[in-house]
């Protein structure tokens, strides 16, 4: 559905997004993580015509935005929840986007009432909170009915229950067909929402992969109960193994459970309980983009 | 056709026309009240005077050139570019539909200046007892405030696109108005060329110029030069820029 092609992007003094390639599925939800500055927006904003590319391309459904014939229809994206003009009323600000792309008015108080920004339709933006804004930039998104949606941290100024709304609808509109590319700083909303992750650093890509083959391989420890857990302890740190005990409780051992599973047996050693434990997105995150110690 | 009546509902959904178009009315009842007010019955009564009277009609076009620059330097100002961009992706198109609405909405804006210089006009004549001519000869300055505003919009929308910052093209606007214009009319004959003064002619809209006023066509043709001009600069700032962003 989306393809980035060795895109970079470069400002005057800095690189911002450098040789990065990745793509998005259809019909999924597709996590994009990165930390402050690593080039996240720059890459959306690239793929939605915002932002000149450097060099390579970013596409949708293999064009470029620009040359999607009604873009609207094609794609929905939530952006800056700032970028409203405040005299402007929420339903006029949709009145606008509707005409742009011969979208039908009929369809503004559906995507209002898709929001649960009816009541509030024809105040101006400018009196709005950051949730109230957030859900008008959602309701432009869905405005001309798109199969995709690309969202940059829409959860910003939603409260939890707006988040638990956004959470759910995304969720519906992945099993209707559509797909979602969301960006977000929120992981432990990530992990829940989204099926893969596309993780950037310095520009650069450091992961696409599911959610959970990525929290299997953080670093989780491995759980293990065996009746001779002493000796066991012993055996793990002799090799090399971090590994600690818990009084009466399982060994939690930094090392993959075929690894603990092995030396086990080499030593007759009974397990009772052999569990590879996950990290969490969290962790996978941190690991990935943690930066080299000076 | 899409683009353009996304832009004409841009215009019309906020205050921005109607404050400029109460400033004006305010501004052609101060000036027509000074100068028919404080003429004497004889000049009065000679056509030169009732053109020139009628002739203030064309200060719309000074607002026109300043909604011209708005609608493109608010979009910048509100980062609601972005969602148009995101609507009209090929910028040239949605400049074009910026170019097209500022054309109309000053247009109607002019037509509502001519009738509001009309009405005052003719209340001041009928105030101190005398005939406004109304023929051929005195109304064609309405018809050259309407054309000097559409030309002056033009002007405007390539300014605001190369500046892009709305405060900025305000100033530069204003200052070239106020004291470029006057510059260069003190430099030498090189002022019938500038815009101001040849929009002015188009407003003035006699046919054979004199002074450092162009003809009426000529000043056409210059007026166009100048928004093609500021228009094809605009256009190459526009399609070569990435729009306004606070994100990473």
């Amino acid at each position: 559905m989306i393809e980035v092609e060795h895109l970079t992007k470069r400002y005057r003094n800095a690189t911002a997004v450098d040789d990065l390639s990745f793509s998005v599925a259809r019909g999924r939800i597709t996590g994009f993580l990165g930390p402050n500055g690593a080039g996240k927006t720059t890459t959306l904003r690239v793929l939605l015509g915002l932002a000149l590319p450097t060099h390579g391309r970013a596409t949708v459904a293999g064009r470029l935005y620009r040359e999607l014939p009604a873009p609207l229809r094609s794609v929905g994206a939530v952006l800056e929840a700032s970028n409203y003009h405040p005299a402007r009323s929420g339903r006029n600000h949709l009145r606008v986007l509707a005409a742009a792309d011969g979208i039908p008015q009929t369809r503004i108080d559906e995507v209002l009432a898709e929001v649960e920004l009816s009541p509030a339709a024809n105040r101006r933006v400018g009196g709005y909170s950051l949730g109230m804004r957030q859900r008008l930039s959602v309701a432009a998104a869905l405005l001309g009915e798109p199969q995709l949606l690309v969202l940059d941290e829409p959860a910003n100024g939603l409260d939890p229950e707006g988040i638990r709304w956004l959470r759910n609808f995304l969720r519906s509109f992945v099993d209707r067909g559509g797909t979602v590319f969301i960006s977000s700083h929120v992981l432990g909303e990530m992990s829940q929402l989204a099926d893969e992750v596309v993780i950037i650093h310095r520009g650069k890509l450091v992961a696409h992969q599911t959610v959970a083959e990525l929290t299997l391989q953080a670093a989780g420890a491995t759980r293990v109960r065996s009746p001779r857990a002493e000796e066991l302890l012993a055996r793990l740190r002799a090799a090399g193994i971090e590994a600690e005990s818990t009084e009466g409780g399982p060994l939690a051992v930094h090392a993959p459970p075929e690894r603990v599973g092995e030396l086990a047996a080499e030593a007759g050693i009974p397990l009772h309980e052999l569990v590879a434990e996950a990290g969490t997105l969290e962790e996978a995150f941190l690991e990935l983009t943690a930066e080299p110690q000076q | 056709m899409n683009a353009l009546r996304a832009e004409l509902l841009k215009a019309v959904t906020t205050r921005l026309l109607l404050w400029f178009g109460l400033g004006l009315f305010a501004f052609l009842l101060l000036v027509l009240s000074i100068h028919i007010g404080s003429s004497d019955p004889e000049s009065l009564r000679e056509l030169s005077t009732q053109r020139s009277a009628l002739a203030f009609g064309g200060l719309a076009a000074v607002v026109a050139v300043l909604v011209g620059s708005l609608l493109v330097t608010a979009e910048y100002a509100h980062g609601t570019i972005n969602q148009s961009l995101l609507a009209v992706p090929v910028r040239g198109r949605l400049l074009a539909a910026k170019l097209a609405a500022a054309a109309i909405v000053v247009f109607a804006l002019a037509v509502l200046a001519d009738v509001a210089t009309l009405l005052i006009a003719e209340l001041w004549f009928h105030g101190r007892g005398l005939t406004l001519r109304l023929d051929r000869e005195t109304l064609t300055p309405f018809l050259g405030a309407a054309g000097a505003s559409v030309l002056a919009a033009g002007i405007g929308v390539g300014v605001g696109a190369v500046l892009r910052r709305q405060t900025g093209a305000i100033i530069a606007i204003l200052l070239w108005l106020l004291i470029g214009e006057g510059i260069i009319s003190a430099v030498g004959d090189a002022a019938r060329f500038a815009p101001g003064h040849a929009l002015g002619a188009v407003v003035t809209a006699h046919a054979t110029g004199g002074g450092d006023m162009l003809g009426v066509w000529p000043a056409v043709v210059v007026g166009l030069l100048y928004a093609a001009i500021f228009c094809g600069a605009g256009f190459l700032v526009v399609s070569r820029s990435d729009a306004p962003t606070s994100g990473d």
